[in-house]
């Protein structure tokens, strides 16, 4: 398969997925602003500075914003065209890394990607603000429901479709790590092994943050501990969105990449992420609240692990990342 | 009812010997129209329409998509006249590769007066770089299209050859599959010729051209990328011939060698059937400013390691003033008589020639000497005077840029449009594959004029398309 | 007859570094009857294999390839050739000769525009100012118009690039020996006389200019052949002249082009080395065996 074309499916993937989290993310958060004042100082920290944490760098962010809130948030994560991880940025980049692939798509795929960059594009700013966050990002993520459904609906199961399942698979695995990381962080449980009436809101919110709230509630384990629900979404191995089940598919691709012959058998990235995955299950038998952070934190190396060796194997050779452009030699001399 | 009001006369009609009297060989197909109303017939035109608009079937014109009208009645071919074109198209091809051969090489051709030097090296298709290169098995053409028409009196003739990039395969084949799907009881007592070899004949006359011992060569299907017009075409043959869609920043040469980078690392190239503009393929020798080409693929080339396919400087054949020498070429390397007529071509670069066709412009048709898609065209006959003076004064500064040609009125079929059937130009062009030996895929795109008069016939100017019958019996 | 070695160094320099770089280079003299060459090379660093091949107009290509990055580019060539003066014929000869069709035909290529050398009202103007009538006497009509471009295109550096047209240079009234051996190519083309590029070096014996690239031309004077002339230095000693490539314009003999992958070119230094030698001195000794490429 082309590096190049095998480059552009992961990224689509990775791209859409990531505007759904934080589209999700976004959602969330500012439902719980609306619920406890935003503007004191404390709403401030409980809800928009950890929400650039997690999707960024709250030092950079606060180089080109005077400070965290409703108004710049929202418009740093949603239509924010210098944030290179904006929703906007990355339906962009997906559209245009679909462009080069386009007789490797279903049609409609493209069409509802096309879509949806098109309606970002017509969005206006303003209307964020005045309508609220709520019909943005349900429009972003019905988007990319649309498109993956499509993705797998509709697409023969062979080696570009499996690139886009790896990406789009990495790319929640290591969202929904940052998400524990920075919840552990900043919630910092007194007690995690109970949840205290007050702390109640804060946990649900992670749940839908993560878009677990229902499959959660519907184990009937109640929202009992932070560690149960740590464990839920580290482990759970049928819940769509659970690290280790997103590294199941992870591996579960890059073994068929293998056996197709698409992928060297010699690159390590199918051994990084079963590796990956058999160190998080292990760890997660001796889950105790203090080590959430730690053990999440590594999850996101491991993550990144995969990426690196997915570049140095079989994008290796694809034109995307190179730099530099193409010159004609300076060589016009003159003859005097 | 269909065909209330049809015009039969001012040309050759292709289904009618007069109004109301369909030809023998459209007789069943006659008959069976006569049960249609003219509701139940554009019902299923509109089916058909759909059918490419939901394949994604499109070509881009001036930054739009669109798709290439078809006309649900298909266009036939009685199996006498076919086996005669047949014949004469694989002579053609033959004739062109070897004269491609010889004006690259040893240039008999030249030498002994049957085609000047001064017409071939001031062609826009000539090629320097390729002096003196041989292509892998010493074949120059692998794939053309030649353009046919009928003149008023039912004669085929030749109208032009492309053998640059020529398109229109794809068509070929959808519009054959879109009939079977929408139309299928047209099929009853007809005995049709096959086309969905078209793609694989391709791919064979691609797989004999590899260079060197292989069994199984590399092929890919070089193409400008999403953003070409033709690319629908690029990637449907690609995936119909199974071989790799690339574009050039996909291969690279290591060792006067092209690799396709994968994922699995370099896989070495052994042909490319490459849709890019030859002066587009090499940055290091051609046009510097490329980015859709392969730096070092010339190299490659020159030393025996790649297959081009057709090679570059093919486009030598699509001059229409070479057009002119054809007939003699044909009897010079093959000593045969040419099967194929063409229209009587007037050089404006002969004193004599030019006089006649700016004392005549009212009656001919001037054609740029490299145009294409229908483009850089005068029809003297539909031309207001201004736009003949236009084109004298551009012949009188650049004789050797253009060619005339009596204007032939092309043959008309029947074509559907507003609720019946009306007359409209049409022409066709077969495609001929070349490995080893010259091979027609069974009758080729017929092309429609779709505005009432109007002699041109490409896509980008509001052509449509018909399936091509041709009849085995 | 002199007895000279060139030694032609072209050096890049990137902003940062180059990588994928794919060149062809027009720079090793060939055997003509004026000319024989002993020995002539190129080595490039880094050390790459080169491959060499003829275009088709007999000129040799060198072409390499450098893979990996690097910051400098460097080409020499290097070549010892004898090299000897020729001249016109006295006798006149006379135009209709040229009128050969077989022979017109041969030489279409040098007959007709290319890139570079075209003509317009404005060429065709400034051709009747210069007052040189019909070449009836082709030699003697050459030899002055070799004077009369001389004469009314100034000198000038920086003021013109690689594709200036003949047009432009003739509405400026000044140019390079490049300029001037173009127009001089389309006026003698203008008149139906076969005319083409040469590039290669000039030896700048005992003067203070350093030697350099230089570009003149040839017009096809029937019973003689190929002759050679220069505006920018009339009635030229030819024994200083080594020629390199020629063509039908500037456009298709450029002595080094090619593509790479990275950063912008700083820098471009091109120098070329003449010295006189002696023609008992064995060739072996003059190009050290140490910098000799292996083919």
């Amino acid at each position: 398969m082309l590096a190049r074309v095998a480059e552009s499916m992961y990224w689509i993937a990775r791209d859409v997925e990531r505007a759904d989290t934080y589209a999700r993310l976004l959602e969330v958060s500012h439902a719980m602003a609306l619920e406890r004042d935003a503007t004191i100082v404390g709403g401030r920290h409980t809800v928009w500075e950890p929400l650039v944490e997690i999707t960024g760098d709250l030092d950079q962010f606060l180089v080109n914003h005077r400070r965290a809130d409703e108004r710049s948030v929202v418009w740093f994560l949603s239509l924010n065209p210098a944030n290179t991880n904006s929703v906007v940025s990355c339906i962009r980049r997906a559209r245009r890394n679909a462009r080069g692939v386009r007789d490797l798509l279903p049609t409609e795929l493209w069409e509802a990607l096309n879509g949806i960059y098109l309606d970002l594009r017509a969005w206006p700013p303003g209307r964020i603000s005045t309508e609220g966050v709520y019909p943005f990002c349900r429009m972003v993520r019905r988007s990319s429901h649309l498109i993956q459904g499509m993705a797998d609906q509709t697409m023969r199961q062979d080696a570009p479709w499996h690139f886009l399942r790896i990406g789009r698979f990495l790319e929640r695995a290591e969202k929904t790590a940052r998400l524990l990381e920075a919840k552990f962080h900043f919630a910092r449980p007194a007690d995690p092994l109970a949840i205290a009436p007050v702390d109640l809101y804060h946990w649900q919110s992670l749940l839908r943050s993560a878009g677990a709230d229902e499959a959660y509630l519907r184990m009937e384990l109640g929202i009992s501990s932070p560690l149960e629900i740590a464990r839920f979404l580290i482990v759970d191995e049928y819940f769509p969105r659970s690290v280790n089940y997103c590294l199941g598919q992870v591996a579960d691709s890059l073994d068929a990449l293998v056996v197709a012959d698409v992928m060297s058998v010699h690159a390590s990235a199918l051994v990084r992420a079963r590796a990956a995955r058999g160190e998080i299950m292990r760890d997660a038998d001796r889950l105790v609240g203090s080590v959430v952070g730690s053990l999440m934190d590594r999850v996101q190396q491991r993550c990144n692990g995969i990426h690196e060796a997915l570049d140095g194997s079989c994008f290796a050779l694809s034109s995307h990342g190179e730099g530099g452009a193409q010159y004609a030699q300076a060589a016009r001399q003159a003859q005097n | 009812m269909l065909f209330r009001g049809y015009q039969v006369d001012g040309s050759f009609d292709e289904m009618f010997a007069q109004a109301g009297e369909p030809r023998a060989h459209y007789a069943d197909l006659f008959d069976g129209l006569s049960r249609f109303t003219p509701e139940t017939f554009a019902d299923k035109s509109e089916l058909a329409g759909a059918c490419y608009l939901s394949e994604g079937i499109t070509f881009a014109h001036e930054g739009r998509e669109h798709t290439f009208p078809f006309d649900l009645l298909p266009r036939l071919v009685a199996h006498h006249e076919w086996q005669r074109i047949d014949l004469g198209l694989r002579q053609r091809v033959r004739a062109l590769d070897m004269f491609l051969g010889d004006i690259y090489g040893a240039q008999r051709a030249i030498h002994d007066g049957v085609v000047p030097n001064w017409l071939v090296v001031s062609c826009v298709g000539y090629m320097r770089e390729m002096a003196g290169i041989e292509p892998p098995n010493g074949r120059w053409v692998q794939f053309a299209g030649i353009d046919l028409v009928r003149d008023d009196a039912g004669a085929w003739r030749v109208l032009e050859d492309n053998l640059r990039t020529p398109s229109g395969l794809s068509y070929v084949v959808q519009n054959r599959a879109f009939m079977r799907r929408v139309f299928p009881e047209a099929f009853a007592h007809h005995d049709v010729a096959q086309v969905d070899q078209g793609p694989l004949m391709l791919r064979e006359a691609l797989a004999a051209s590899a260079p060197g011992p292989t069994d199984e060569p590399c092929i890919v299907v070089l193409s400008p990328g999403p953003l070409n017009s033709a690319y629908y075409e690029h990637a449907y043959l690609a995936q119909q011939m199974g071989v790799q869609l690339v574009e050039g920043r996909d291969m690279v040469v290591r060792n006067r060698r092209v690799y396709v980078k994968t994922t699995s690392g370099y896989e070495p190239v052994d042909v490319i059937y490459r849709r890019i503009d030859d002066w587009f393929l090499d940055p290091v020798c051609l046009r510097s400013d490329s980015l859709l080409g392969v730096p070092g693929m010339m190299a490659a080339f020159r030393a025996g390691h790649v297959a081009i396919c057709n090679a570059p400087g093919a486009g030598v054949a699509d001059d229409k003033a070479i057009y002119a020498y054809v007939p003699d070429l044909v009897r010079y390397f093959l000593a045969e008589e040419p099967i194929l007529d063409q229209v009587p071509t007037y050089l404006l670069e002969r004193e004599s020639d030019r006089n006649y066709v700016l004392a005549n412009l009212d009656r001919l048709v001037v054609k740029a000497v490299d145009g294409a898609g229908g483009y850089d065209i005068l029809i003297g006959p539909h031309a207001t005077p201004a736009e003949r003076a236009r084109f004298a004064a551009r012949i009188i500064s650049h004789p050797r840029g253009f060619i005339a040609q009596e204007t032939i009125t092309l043959s008309r079929a029947p074509v559907f449009l507003d609720g019946r059937f009306q007359a409209r130009h049409i022409d066709l062009r077969p495609f001929v594959t070349y490995g080893t030996e010259p091979r027609v895929v069974p009758g080729g795109l017929t092309r429609v004029a779709l505005r009432e008069g109007s002699l041109v016939v490409n896509s980008s100017q509001g052509g449509g398309s018909k399936d091509t019958w041709v009849l085995a019996a | 007859m002199r007895r000279l070695l060139v030694k032609h160094k072209t050096e890049m320099v990137y902003a940062g570094k180059a990588r994928e770089s794919i060149n062809e280079l027009r720079l090793l003299p060939r055997s003509t009857p004026r000319q024989t060459v002993e020995l002539s090379h190129i080595v490039v660093t880094p050390p790459v294999p080169v491959y060499r091949h003829f275009d088709v107009f007999g000129n040799e290509v060198a072409w390499f390839q450098v893979e990996e990055p690097h910051e400098h580019l460097v080409v020499e060539a290097h070549a010892l050739v004898m090299v000897s003066a020729t001249g016109l014929s006295d006798d006149a000869i006379p135009r209709h000769a040229l009128d050969d069709p077989r022979l017109i035909d041969q030489f279409a290529d040098f007959l007709l525009p290319s890139d570079i050398v075209d003509w317009s009202a404005v060429v065709d103007k400034f051709a009747e100012r210069l007052e040189l009538g019909a070449p009836t006497d082709v030699a003697a009509w050459l030899r002055n118009l070799e004077r009369a471009v001389n004469d009314a295109i100034v000198y000038r550096q920086g003021v013109t690039g690689v594709d200036t047209s003949v047009e432009h240079v003739v509405r400026a009234g000044h140019g390079v020996c490049q300029d001037m051996a173009h127009l001089f190519i389309a006026l003698c083309r203008r008149q139906g006389i076969p005319s083409r590029y040469i590039s290669g070096w000039m030896y700048q014996a005992g003067r203070d200019e350093p030697s350099e690239s230089h570009a003149w031309c040839e017009a096809w004077t029937p019973g003689v052949g190929w002759v050679e002339f220069d505006p920018t230095h009339p009635d030229p000693d030819l024994s200083y002249y080594v020629r390199v490539a020629v063509g039908r314009d500037y456009a298709d003999v450029p002595p080094f082009r090619g593509t790479y992958v990275g950063d912008p070119t700083k820098q471009m230094l091109v120098s070329v080395e003449i010295e006189e030698r002696a023609s008992d001195e064995g060739a072996l000794g003059i190009i050290p065996a140490t910098r000799r490429a292996a083919h």
